[in-house]
């Protein structure tokens, strides 16, 4: 095990080389882009543009009855849209609130899309294997040319993001401002919601529907534990989505199970950087959950100490306040 | 269309995992929590897979006892996460739900062979085989391992709702209050999660994972759309529910299809009708009410341009182009067409040859609407020192909301009457007689 991990890590055969191409890159520009959803409060929207991917998908199968990959993403990326604008445009206009909005969507997209997936399996010659294939993902069978395109995408994806730096940082952190500015912020919202369509849309065939959410929620909230500054966010998610994508799919290739089947891809990669995620959430010295327990006790004992100090000096001063500490209702 | 036994006993399965589902999830849309039953419904997997790795058994309530604790890990996870390590709650939510998820994929790899456990069967359940699997006959009926399970559940939720309802009603509306009232939130809301949990593992054999969350967020939100009071949220999510599990159900038997897909699909149907036809806030009603709205300050507007332009023609104006004497479009829109016509319809206006001309009753309507903006310029310029440029935007749009004369400005009005009545702009503020108030 260890030594083919290790022989997966170091990549010395084209085969490895073409399919950590692939996760790495596709990794990377999820890090970077979970960060403008996650920071913008809209992390679950990924979630249900993955769902409807899959009704996208079997719409694009039956409509042109071909199993060719691009038009199958292409109706993905369709229906991701679809998903996604109706969550805008019914984001305030009914009492429904975004999160119930969100899981409506997630429910009955999923819900037609398995309404369609029988009916494709009942239709003469129609097979679905293949289909399903992409709620759980294949890495490890990426072809050279998949690899690429996927690499050529997510590379496309990081740098509009670095083009436009400023105007996201701006957008994210005070959209009324930038209105007043003059930004189109509408338009660069969709421009972010079509950018997580993409990645999603990328990401279904290499880690599969559910695991793309992770991997765009998940390095973005790890590089939020450990900066507050936005680029050196980018950074550091992208790093995270990126080594923890090469990680996950080495682990997969290599650990085995009991009945010497090899682990999927997608779940691995993601419990691998949620590792990471954990450990930064509960380590990290500003914002970790450790740090964030030992400040608070700290500042318990500040109060109580200087309740104390003030009582003494009141006894001093031969002035009663109150009851004892012990009765007040303080906690030890 | 006949229906077998077997397809009653789908039914029926459906109904109860549909029910105590709505029941829920209408509580859980109030206090903002939709999503978590998402994420509990991917998150219970690991459990139901660690349950099953440890017995080596289908034993249903091994599995619960899994699922329930990998559930409320998931709720504790989050709330840890939220709250000392300072992450958004929805990102939080994120992070839980999906390493969950895929912990409990990748632990499906360690099931010993020959024991049947495809993670499809799992996100889509399999409603249609409701029947092949059954408990000890009960009064001589076999009654299906599902419904079985099923029935305890959605009794239990049903009751914990209505015995506590009035709890559950100021927990949800105004958590704060409750606390300070000296009742539980925390026990209550632990209850709530549990309860969800609970739920969400005795469907998922009959709807799958994925469905639950269409049948818990759904009919809840739907019923949202649809009324005020919570009581009736509860009562109609339930109706939604039934109607959609057995609609869902017909449709399956019907196509030969999914069964938990349709009463899926059903369920988003009834959201998307709900969503544009409700009467309170349906997106078709709240259009009507705006163009209605539209067309009323069309009307006074026109009401007021005609007025304006009689004075102009008597040389009683003074000086200061206003814009809105001249503006009359070439083509006019919807929204002035119906205005033109209501006013005709009212005796408002009167057609003389092509054009149109204010009668009696359109002239003291008129008078009334320019007197109030008027009076608001006055008092604009008053007491707000605006300057003279800038008070006829603010008075026309509050000339169409209030009154000066009838709100808490009457003095001013009154004031007025005594002096000698100009506008800011030195334009005479018109007379109303106000004993026999024209109607506009």
């Amino acid at each position: 095990m260890w030594d083919e991990l290790l022989n997966m890590l170091t990549m010395r055969d084209s085969t490895t080389r073409t399919v950590m191409l692939g996760v790495g890159s596709l990794g990377v520009a999820c890090g970077v882009v979970g960060c403008l959803t996650v920071l913008r409060r809209r992390a679950l929207i990924a979630d249900a543009v993955a769902h409807a991917a899959l009704p996208g998908v079997c719409v694009s199968f039956l409509v042109l009855g071909e199993r060719e990959l691009a038009p199958l993403l292409l109706g993905a990326l369709v229906a991701g849209l679809i998903a996604s604008g109706i969550i805008a445009f019914m984001r305030g206009r009914t009492r429904v609130k975004d999160d119930a909005l969100i899981a409506v969507v997630i429910g009955v997209a999923f819900a037609i899309g398995i309404v369609l997936l029988k009916s494709i399996e009942r239709a003469p010659g129609g097979n679905k294997s293949g289909l399903d294939g992409f709620i759980f993902g294949k890495a490890a069978s990426m072809i050279r040319q998949e690899a690429v395109t996927v690499a050529v995408v997510s590379a496309a994806l990081v740098a509009v993001v670095l083009l436009l730096f400023k105007v996201m940082k701006l957008v994210t952190f005070d959209p009324a401002f930038a209105r007043s500015a003059g930004l189109r912020v509408g338009l660069i919202d969709l421009l972010i919601v079509s950018m997580v369509c993409v990645c999603t849309v990328v990401g279904l065939p290499a880690v599969g529907a559910l695991m793309i959410v992770a991997l765009m929620i998940i390095p973005a909230v790890t590089a939020r534990s450990w900066t507050d500054r936005f680029s050196v966010m980018l950074v550091i998610a992208g790093a995270v989505g990126g080594a923890g994508a090469i990680v996950g799919t080495a682990l997969s290739a290599s650990v085995r199970t009991t009945s010497g089947s090899s682990l999927p891809v997608g779940p691995t990669i993601v419990l691998t950087i949620a590792a990471l995620c954990v450990l930064s959430l509960t380590l990290s010295p500003k914002r970790g959950v450790l740090a964030g327990w030992l400040r608070h006790r700290r500042a318990r004992r500040a109060i109580l100490a200087q309740r104390a100090r003030e009582r003494a000096g009141a006894v001093e001063a031969g002035v009663r306040i109150g009851p004892s500490p012990g009765a007040s209702g303080v906690r030890r | 269309m006949s229906i077998t036994a077997s397809e009653w006993w789908m039914m029926l399965t459906a109904v109860l995992a549909c029910v105590p589902c709505a029941l829920l999830g209408a509580l859980l849309v109030l206090r903002r929590m939709a999503l978590l039953g998402d994420a509990i419904s991917h998150a219970v997997l690991p459990g139901i897979v660690g349950a099953f790795i440890f017995t080596a058994t289908r034993n249903p309530y091994a599995m619960l006892a899994g699922a329930m604790v990998s559930g409320l890990m998931t709720a504790w996870f989050t709330s840890l996460f939220s709250r000392y390590g300072r992450v958004a709650e929805d990102a939080s939510l994120g992070v839980v739900f999906t390493t969950m998820f895929a912990l409990g994929v990748v632990m499906l790899q360690f099931v010993p062979r020959g024991v049947d456990m495809d993670p499809t069967c799992v996100l889509y359940g399999l409603l249609e085989f409701t029947s092949l699997r059954t408990v000890e006959p009960v009064a001589g009926l076999r009654v299906p391992e599902a419904t079985a399970l099923l029935a305890p559940v959605a009794v239990g939720v049903v009751l914990f709702v209505g015995i506590f309802y009035r709890r559950i009603r100021l927990v949800s509306f105004d958590p704060a209050l409750a606390r300070s009232l000296g009742i539980a939130v925390g026990v209550f809301s632990a209850a709530l999660l549990t309860l969800t949990a609970a739920t969400v593992v005795a469907s998922f054999q009959a709807v799958g994972s994925i469905l639950v969350v269409a049948m818990l967020v759904t009919p809840g939100a739907t019923a949202q759309l649809l009324t005020d009071r919570l009581w009736s949220m509860l009562a109609l999510s339930c109706v939604l529910a039934v109607t959609a599990a057995v609609g869902g159900c017909l449709m399956a038997i019907h196509f030969d299809s999914s069964a938990a897909g349709w009463i899926g699909v059903v369920s988003g149907g009834q959201f998307a009708l709900a969503a544009v036809l409700s009467p309170s806030q349906g997106l078709l009603i709240k259009r009507v009410r705006s163009l209605a709205l539209r067309v009323r300050i069309e009307r006074e507007d026109l009401l007021a341009t005609m007025y304006r332009r009689e004075e102009l023609r008597a040389g009683q104006r003074v000086d200061l182009p206003d814009t809105s004497v001249d503006r009359m479009p070439k083509r006019p829109s919807l929204v002035t067409v119906l205005a033109l016509r209501s006013l005709r319809k009212g005796k408002y206006l009167a057609s003389v040859g092509r054009a149109v001309e204010l009668t009696d009753l359109g002239r003291s309507a008129a008078a009334e609407l320019v007197r109030r903006h008027r009076l608001w310029e006055r008092y604009l310029s008053e007491n707000l020192a605006l300057p003279l440029d800038h008070l006829h935007e603010p008075a026309h749009r509050l000339e169409h909301f209030a009154d000066p004369e009838r709100d808490e400005l009457k003095q001013i009005a009154e004031h007025e009457a005594t002096k000698n009545l100009l506008d800011p702009h030195g334009r005479p503020i018109p007379r109303v007689d106000r004993d026999s108030p024209p109607r506009r």
